[in-house]
């Protein structure tokens, strides 16, 4: 388990991992916390020519406030979140999702930009910052675009990005002050990917409701009918579970996504969960 | 002789570990750590297909001096043992795949350049043409006519099968009030020390001799092993195990990697070195576990049993191993399945069956964790069936301490000990009224709590006439000391035992100090060395204390009666008069220290004795008094809360009552214990090697196979009996491999019992939130149809 050959560099800028991932003869990748490119560099799963390295451009890694959002640098570690280093707009959640991505090893070197770039159904990132409504802002040769995570997450492992496309920052909406949310998942063993998560936000303030599943197999499911229910009722009242699990049940068919008797009882079980922690 | 504690260095003292210096600091010193000059890396090519015949390899002619295949070594001999077992096929293992090949990850090729990357490289680049055969994956459907063959020249996939009848189940059969039949399932798993496999080899040209580094349970069986193999005199095959990271079993085979790697060294003379990584361990290292049963059980209306049958199989995989084949497995779940029990009437088949999988061999526990979890699991099942607690009919049916010694329905002879005392004294210590009490009132967070208990009794230490009854090629029924008084009365212990991180360079300076009043850090324990230790038969099976405890006391006897000859003539008393503490010799008129004697014996002779001869040492051997074993023997509790919804289970509490004799470090005891069910619930809730149709793993990193980390294990609480053995040093009794035997059965007892009201039960290991919840179902279908 050890890599192939491959060249490193590390770029000065945003605009010159770029240029060296476009000029590259090879396979090239971009390098951030290397936390899943790592293993499967020495599994010999990836075997890229070049790493360009972007986990200290200070464009990736700054930190700001731009009116209703906080627009965050993909390089930024998850810690950061966890530790409360990064502000929490959005109530604390951040600070959840992050604190419950594998080990403290892991989250100090690896990124959110990392974990959207490379969408695993089972991470905690993409689900979390889909039920936010987050958006990527991604840096081409062509210059940059924005792409909200509901477009941005087209698969399992599968983005809008570009190949030498790199993420530049996440754009998270901030919560307003009385907004709620509610975030289940389950592992198998602390740390380990989960098997089954949803997440849940009630922003009565921003008429903003979200509901999602995640490690499905594919990219995050946005529940819209279940959304709705969640919006229209005044709190976690008699009946509301059997109401979502039914509205689950109707978002799950109309996406048309397969899945197996266990994984979609036990999704239907997080999104009721999370539903419960967000209105309780 | 029955010893519990007598001194705060000896024999009952939780003496801090010697090794622990040089571990917690990182000074350990294992394969991986060793440098020499001009040493190169292996890399193995392998299969990458379950069964097929091999057409070509491909190796670019570049390259071509750096890559071997079987065809360049026709001085290796392919790896196979023989027992003494009628009807047993052993299997021709090679070391690397010429003709066929029947397991993904068999080695095919090796690879050596300077560094492990370019050895990768080098494998990158060769081709292997298959001509592929269909694979056969699932022991039942080996049996089954037609089947793809592992082995075509054996007609069938079957190691051996054997019958055994005791009693009369037919006249149980007829008594019986109620009949409990069921089947289990332990799937496959691996044994995972943090040190995977490791070997370094090279020709020592000043000592003429193979010079070999491997991390090995059992070095010296490794050097006749390699000697055999390699056709090589004996005397010029030299095996060091330096620091082990763990073995369970994994390290008690000779491996076709670790043989071809010698052969290299041999062949090239340069060092080469291979050290397994955590993907190849987990596809090509030996497997263990997978067990499937049939257990019928005839009870009577109060759940005492009148008699029991069982069908066994085992799947072992492509190949049996060396020295001790997978006949080993079948046989002690065979022999082990009537558990600490009354059972006068047994019945049994097994079945030891090839399939294009990885071999299996032994881990930690051998065959009981599966056999406990069939006969645990229907003890429980039989008290269900009869309406009464389960812990409560598992009492009433254990062999009780008047009958002891008690000869078991399949010839074991269980020593001593209090069976039924060890279930109460686990009911109190997780306090089981309260668990029933809160079980009533439920869970405010819906989960469902139970409460489940798991017995077994383990024969530890089993000399000669076992082993040669089991028919095993090697039979390793004693150990081996050299007690060394050196010049200025510091003692060497060499042993021909293993340590791979049992303390046992404490626990055996514990022994010498019990016998000659020296302080353990006086002593220096060596280990590991074929040349310098004398021969011995290595770590497993539970007998290391036992049977090197007991050499150590021998060979310090000899030396201490040679001391107090010594002694009396410097003090000027009878030898008789002479006692020992603190590291001197002590007369009726005055002491004399260690290191006097030690300068008399070599240094000045002159000071001997008339007719005494120069030095202090002796070499002995030990076996204990009885070669059926001593019985060591173990209650475990488990308190679990399973959650319906998604079948995952969280374990509450976890208890242990454990009698093993004496105790020489109730400390390393203790950690023997915690380690041991941090496995068993391994086995129970997490780890699994399943294979697809075509033979392919599909657990290959530790992404896919789930170890317990340190937040899955409960704080265990540990309880002590200690009823001394009467044929070992000291009343001593093995007990290494116990904590992982029950946790499957204690564990999947709890979940039935938190199940009961549904009316499901899993049966299958690991019990996974989707086999817990597809059990959930099932009996949800099974209430409906009713």
């Amino acid at each position: 388990m050890k890599p192939a050959p491959l060249e490193y560099r590390r770029a000065r800028s945003a605009a010159e991992a770029i240029e060296l991932v476009q000029s590259s003869a090879g396979q090239a990748k971009f390098l951030a916390g290397g936390q899943t490119l790592g293993p499967m560099i020495n599994l010999r799963l990836a075997q890229p020519d070049l790493l360009v390295d972007v986990s200290r451009l200070p464009e990736l890694l700054q930190v700001k406030r731009e009116g209703e959002h906080l627009l965050v640098g993909a390089a930024t570690p998850h810690a950061a979140f966890e530790d409360g280093i990064v502000p929490d707009v959005a109530n604390g959640f951040l600070a959840r999702a992050a604190s419950g991505i594998a080990y403290r090893s892991v989250r100090n070197r690896g990124t959110i930009g990392g974990s959207l770039a490379h969408a695993d159904p089972a991470s905690d990132w993409p689900t979390a910052l889909l039920a936010l409504d987050a958006s990527v802002i991604v840096a081409g040769a062509k210059g940059r675009r924005e792409i909200p995570l509901t477009r941005f997450l087209t698969g399992a492992m599968t983005t809008a990005l570009g190949d030498d496309e790199l993420i530049e920052s996440v754009r998270i909406p901030c919560l307003a002050r009385g907004a709620r949310w509610g975030y289940y998942k389950r592992c198998r063993k602390l740390g380990e990917f989960a098997y089954s998560m949803a997440a849940v936000v009630v922003d009565r303030e921003r008429a903003f409701c979200r509901a999602v599943i995640g490690a499905t197999g594919g990219a995050p499911l946005l529940l819209e009918r279940t959304a709705r229910i969640l919006a229209a009722t005044g709190g976690w009242l008699p009946g509301i579970e059997a109401e979502i699990r039914a509205s689950y049940e109707a978002d799950l068919a109309a996406s048309g996504m397969m899945l197996d008797e266990y994984d979609r009882h036990v999704h239907g079980v997080s999104i009721i969960r999370a539903a419960k922690d967000a209105l309780q | 002789m029955a010893i519990v504690k007598t001194s705060d260095l000896g024999v009952g003292a939780s003496l801090r570990r010697k090794e622990d210096a040089r571990h917690l600091r990182g000074r350990g010193q294992f394969v991986a750590d060793l440098r020499f000059p001009r040493s190169q890396e292996v890399a193995f090519l392998r299969s990458s297909i379950a069964h097929a015949r091999l057409k070509a390899i491909e190796i670019p002619a570049s390259i071509r001096d750096r890559v071997f295949i079987a065809a360049d070594f026709p001085d290796v001999l392919p790896i196979r043992a023989v027992p003494d077992i009628a009807g047993f096929k052993p299997s021709v293992l090679p070391g690397l795949a010429g003709g066929k090949v029947r397991f993904v990850g068999q080695p095919i090729a090796m690879c050596v350049a300077p560094t492990r990357d370019e050895a990768e490289d080098l494998v990158q680049r060769i081709e292997v043409a298959y001509d592929e055969l269909p694979a056969v994956t699932d022991m039942l459907a080996a049996l089954a006519l037609g089947a793809p063959l592992v082995h075509e020249e054996w007609g069938d996939n079957l190691f051996v099968e054997k019958s055994i009848d005791f009693g009369d189940v037919e006249a149980a059969r007829k008594a019986a009030a109620v009949v409990v039949k069921r089947e289990y399932r332990m799937n496959r798993q691996v044994g995972m020390p943090m040190e995977g496999r490791a070997i370094l080899a090279f020709w020592d040209d000043r000592l003429d001799e193979l010079a070999i580094y491997n991390s090995s349970q059992f070095p010296h069986q490794i050097r006749a092993g390699m000697a055999q193999f390699l056709a090589m005199e004996e005397r010029q095959v030299h095996v060091i195990a330096p620091d082990v990271g763990g073995g369970f079993g994994v390290k008690n085979i000779l491996y076709p990697e670790e043989l071809m790697v010698a052969a290299l060294g041999r062949k090239l003379r340069h060092p080469v070195r291979w050290v397994e990584d955590k993907r190849e361990h987990l596809i090509s290292c030996m497997h263990a576990r997978e067990h499937f049963y049939r257990i019928t059980a005839y009870a009577d209306a109060r759940g005492m049993i009148l008699g029991l049958e069982a069908e066994i199989y085992v799947d072992a995989g492509a190949y049996s191993t060396w020295p001790n084949s997978p006949f080993m497995e079948t046989g002690m779940a065979t022999k082990n399945v009537p558990g600490p029990y009354r059972i006068r009437s047994y019945r049994a088949r097994n079945f030891t069956i090839a399939t294009n999988k990885s071999p299996i061999g032994p881990y930690r526990g051998v065959a009981r964790p599966g056999a406990c979890f069939a006969i645990e699991r229907t003890i429980d099942e039989v008290a269900r069936a009869v309406g009464r607690e389960p812990h409560e009919v598992r009492m009433e049916n254990m062999v009780t301490p008047d009958l002891m010694p008690y000869r078991s329905v399949t010839n074991l002879l269980y020593d001593n000990g209090d069976y039924p005392q060890s279930v109460a004294k686990a009911a109190a210590l997780v306090d089981f009224p309260a668990i029933r009490r809160r079980k009533a009132q439920g869970e405010p967070d819906g989960r469902l709590i139970g409460i489940g208990f798991a017995s077994y009794t383990e024969q530890t230490a089993h000399g000669c006439g076992e082993w040669v009854t089991r028919g095993t090629p090697i039979i390793p029924g004693f150990e081996s000391t050299t007690a060394r008084l050196m010049t200025d009365g510091t003692l060497m212990l060499l042993v021909g035992i293993q340590s791979h991180g049992q303390g046992l360079e404490t626990t055996l300076a514990q022994v010498a100090h019990e016998e000659l009043g020296i302080h353990p850090d006086k002593v220096s324990v060596r280990h590991g060395d074929s040349t310098s230790c004398p021969f011995g038969m290595g770590t497993f099976a539970s007998r290391s204390m036992v049977m090197a405890g007991g050499a150590v006391a021998t060979a310090c006897r000899i030396i201490r009666a040679k001391i107090a000859d010594i002694a009396a003539h410097l003090l000027q008393c009878q030898a008789a008069q002479i006692t020992f503490a603190d590291g001197a010799a002590h007369g009726p008129g005055g002491s004399v220290s260690f290191a006097e004697i030690g300068r008399t014996a070599y240094l000045r002779q002159d000071g001997l004795p008339r007719g005494t001869e120069p030095m202090v040492e002796a070499i002995a051997t030990y076996q204990p008094g009885i070669d059926t074993g001593v019985f060591c023997y173990s209650t475990h509790v488990a308190v679990v809360a399973v959650d319906p919804e998604d079948g995952a289970v969280e374990i509450l509490d976890y208890g242990v009552v454990e009698d093993c004799g004496t105790m020489v470090n109730p400390m390393i005891v203790d950690g023997q214990i915690v380690g041991g069910v941090a496995q068993g619930i391994g086995t129970a809730l997490y780890e699994e090697i399943p294979y697809d149709a075509n033979g392919q793993p599909l657990a290959t990193t530790l992404a896919d196979y789930h170890l317990p980390g340190a937040p899955e294990i409960p704080a265990i609480k540990i309880a002590h009996m200690v009823t001394p053995a009467k044929h070992t040093e000291y009343g001593v009794k093995g007990m290494g491999e116990g904590g992982a035997i029950s946790p499957p059965a204690a564990i999947a007892n709890a979940v039935r019992d938190a199940l009961a009201p549904l009316g499901a039960e899993v049966n299958e290991t690991p019990l996974t939130p989707r086999r817990v919840r597809a059990a959930i179902l099932a009996a949800r279908e099974r209430k409906a149809a009713s």
